[in-house]
């Protein structure tokens, strides 16, 4: 049994396959077509996972795709229908891509792909719910999904039993977590989609102080946390600008994108931050409460936020939780596919997802062609201990190392394959990184990875976070050991390897613990500002030879920008 | 490979603007499920001589895009928001306890799986 799940349109692209209710191959498209967050036709990923499962396109038994295109169409629609006539700039933009394919995805599908067989839909949040739970290791589970907005749903809940996942209630459009989150992160002038983890660390500089107007005016909460926007404040649903003129009057002039970032910036988005933790934690507790269960599984956009989900986990009964590590809207090709061959076709689990490693790996004849072709400076090991001996030194001695290793991440972090790992001891590496390699804005925090049994002598962490979606705080006594991962409020985004899930970050880990007394690294995607995380080693080559990276480790091959360089 | 992702700014054949014309005034004029079938069907028929629309209107000015999208969406959603907003139930604001919605029995989400909508 062969399904494809594919997920485009929006933003987020990408695809993932099924073979027998285990998945063989998942991911974004984004890293093949090099756009960030690219909504097009997911062509190269599903190219990939076809490759990867050694298969034609027509050998699948079922394409399915992430979402209800008319759902969503009549949510537009009706949406213009109850803001008329103010909505036309809207409808202009939007209305020509309905009509032209949007509308029409299984004829382009067909046409793209030369697909024959059948094509099926998924409920948005539905799949965002098989992407967690049917993914998980738990037997039953309540189950949480919240982003921006699906076809009509912006927040459900419910819960997984065996190979069932029931979402019994939720929020609609336009009362949305994921917008809101969204509206204040264009107000703050990032990138919506794409900026949100901005806001989420500026949040840890500021002081709530706004946090009642929030309560208070802008959203009307219940005590089950289910609530409605003040849409006074918003234009996302008729206009092509997120927030309006009565949220300017309130909070004062947007920031500019290139703005400096004033005290009032860092209060709002602390401000945010506070209520939707608070928000969710509320909806969790009414979760827990209705359904007795100890173990939650989280997707969705609003997964990603690791402030939030720690909440869940400290402040609620649950005692486990699963977040699917692509939660956002690229998980939903894998959740669409789940959901057929379970829900659908009713099929029992026999797949877990152990570890986010499921996109495509260099083969090192090809890395080796790459290398002597462009005359890069290398040396191949054939003992993987003296490569991650030599690594650890490197990384002891303060160099920044690209670490390209297995297959690639699905979701947006790397955790350990495709990743630029330093010194978290080192108190000016966090600007070293920044002026070296990653550009970022100075207020963003690095995260750390850390041996999953050394992880509790250095965060103050109950569960294990493989997929560094969970905030920790570090132990007090470990903050000024570890200055470049501890943020200013004294947490880390922590990532927990275990043996069995990466054994050589795992052997890099435990090899930098030996040589320093601490197991951990500082764990940073391998991009530049604005480029998605690197695919393949020509993507890794690029940024290492046009940052200032000192090392590249890529699979056996240690890569140096000097022949000599670090030996 | 190229989609169209430079919202409103490509030239799109009249079939398609008609098409979205039709399936506006439909969506209000037939019941909820019934209605999308309904929709996806006409556009089906109407996609097809996708081709030959386009051939026939080769050169359309940016112009009549707009105009073609404004008459669309002044008679198709304005019609429609005249029709909810005489003719439809009363809204008043509802004090309610909890603003969570029921979403219905999981199984029809299932056998769903096969349609659009
Ligand atoms: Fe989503």
């Amino acid at each position: 049994m062969l399904i494809l799940g594919v997920s485009f349109m929006y933003h987020d692209s990408a695809a993932a396959i099924l073979c027998d209710g285990k998945v063989v191959a998942a991911a974004a498209e984004e890293r093949f077509s090099r756009q960030k967050h690219s909504l097009e036709f997911p062509e190269q990923s599903i190219a990939y996972c076809l490759r990867e499962c050694g298969i034609e396109v027509n050998d699948l038994d079922f394409l399915v795709f992430y979402e209800k295109p008319l759902l969503k169409f009549e949510r537009i629609l009706m949406t213009h229908i109850d803001s008329f006539p103010e909505g036309f700039g809207q409808f202009r933009e939007a209305m020509p891509l309905w009509l032209r394919w949007k509308l029409f995805i299984p004829e382009l599908v067909r046409r793209r792909l030369g697909y024959t067989g059948r094509i099926l839909f998924a409920d948005h949040h539905y799949a965002h719910a098989a992407s967690s739970f049917f993914a998980s290791p738990f037997d039953e589970a309540a189950v949480l999904t919240a982003d921006g907005v699906g076809e009509w749903t912006t927040l459900a809940r419910g819960a997984g039993r065996g190979n069932r996942v029931n979402l019994t209630k939720e929020l609609r459009y336009p009362h949305s977590l994921g917008l809101l989150y969204s509206a204040v992160t264009a107000f703050l002038g990032f990138r919506v989609n794409g900026g949100e983890g901005k806001v989420m660390g500026l949040a840890s500089y500021g002081e709530p102080r706004f946090a009642r107007v929030f309560q208070e005016e802008i959203l009307d909460i219940r005590d089950d946390g289910s609530f409605r926007l003040n849409m006074d404040y918003f234009l996302f649903h008729k206009e092509l600008v997120m927030y309006g003129p009565k949220f300017v009057s309130r909070f004062g002039p947007p920031r500019a994108p290139d703005g400096p970032i004033t005290r009032r910036d860092e209060d709002l988005a602390a401000s945010l931050q506070s209520v939707v933790e608070e928000l969710c934690v509320r909806i969790a507790r009414s979760l827990q409460r209705e359904t007795r269960l100890k173990r939650l599984c989280v997707a969705g956009g609003v997964g990603l936020n690791s402030k939030m989900n720690r909440r869940l986990i400290a402040d609620t009964d649950f005692k486990e939780i699963f977040i699917q590590p692509a939660a956002g809207d690229d998980g939903g090709a894998l959740g669409a596919a789940l959901l057929l061959y379970h829900q659908r076709l009713g099929r029992p689990r026999d797949w877990v997802m152990q570890n986010a490693y499921l996109g495509p790996e260099c083969a090192p004849a090809d890395i080796r062609r790459t290398l002597q072709r462009r005359r890069i400076a290398h040396e191949e090991f054939h003992d993987p201990d003296r490569l991650l001996d030599r690594a650890a030194h490197d990384l002891a001695a303060g160099r920044i190392v690209g670490w390209v290793q297995g297959r690639m991440e699905y979701g947006p972090r790397a955790l350990g394959n495709r990743s630029i790992l330093a010194d978290p001891r080192a108190s000016g590496m966090k600007d070293i990184l920044n002026r070296k390699v990653k550009h970022r804005e100075p207020f963003r925090p690095f995260a750390p990875a850390v041996l999953y049994e050394k992880m509790g002598e250095y965060f103050d962490l109950e569960v294990e976070s493989p997929y560094m979606l969970l905030v920790a705080d570090v132990r007090p006594d470990q903050r000024d050991r570890l200055p470049a991962i501890t943020y200013v409020d004294g947490t880390a985004r922590v990532q927990s390897v275990r043996r069995e899930h990466n054994p050589r970050f795992h052997g890099l880990l435990s090899r930098f613990g030996e040589l320093t007394g601490v197991p951990v690294l500082l764990n940073t995607s391998l991009n530049t500002r604005g480029q998605p995380i690197a695919c393949d080693h020509h993507d890794a080559l690029e940024c290492f030879l046009n940052t200032d990276m000192d090392i590249l480790v890529a699979g056996d091959f240690y890569i140096t920008k000097h022949p000599g360089a670090g030996s | 490979m190229k989609t169209d992702t430079a919202a409103g700014r490509g030239l799109g054949s009249l079939w398609l603007r008609l098409s979205g014309l039709a399936l506006v005034l439909l969506s209000l004029a037939l019941p909820y499920r019934l209605r999308w079938r309904w929709a996806y069907a006409l556009n089906f028929i109407l996609n097809r001589p996708r081709a030959s629309g386009a051939l026939l209107l080769k050169k359309p000015s940016q112009w009549l895009n707009h105009a073609l999208l404004g008459v669309i969406y002044f008679i198709g959603i304005g019609g429609s928001w005249l029709a909810a907003r005489f003719l439809g139930p009363k809204r008043g604001p509802r004090e309610e306890r909890t603003f969570w919605r029921d979403r219905g029995d999981p199984g029809g989400y299932d056998s769903g799986m096969d349609d659009q909508f």
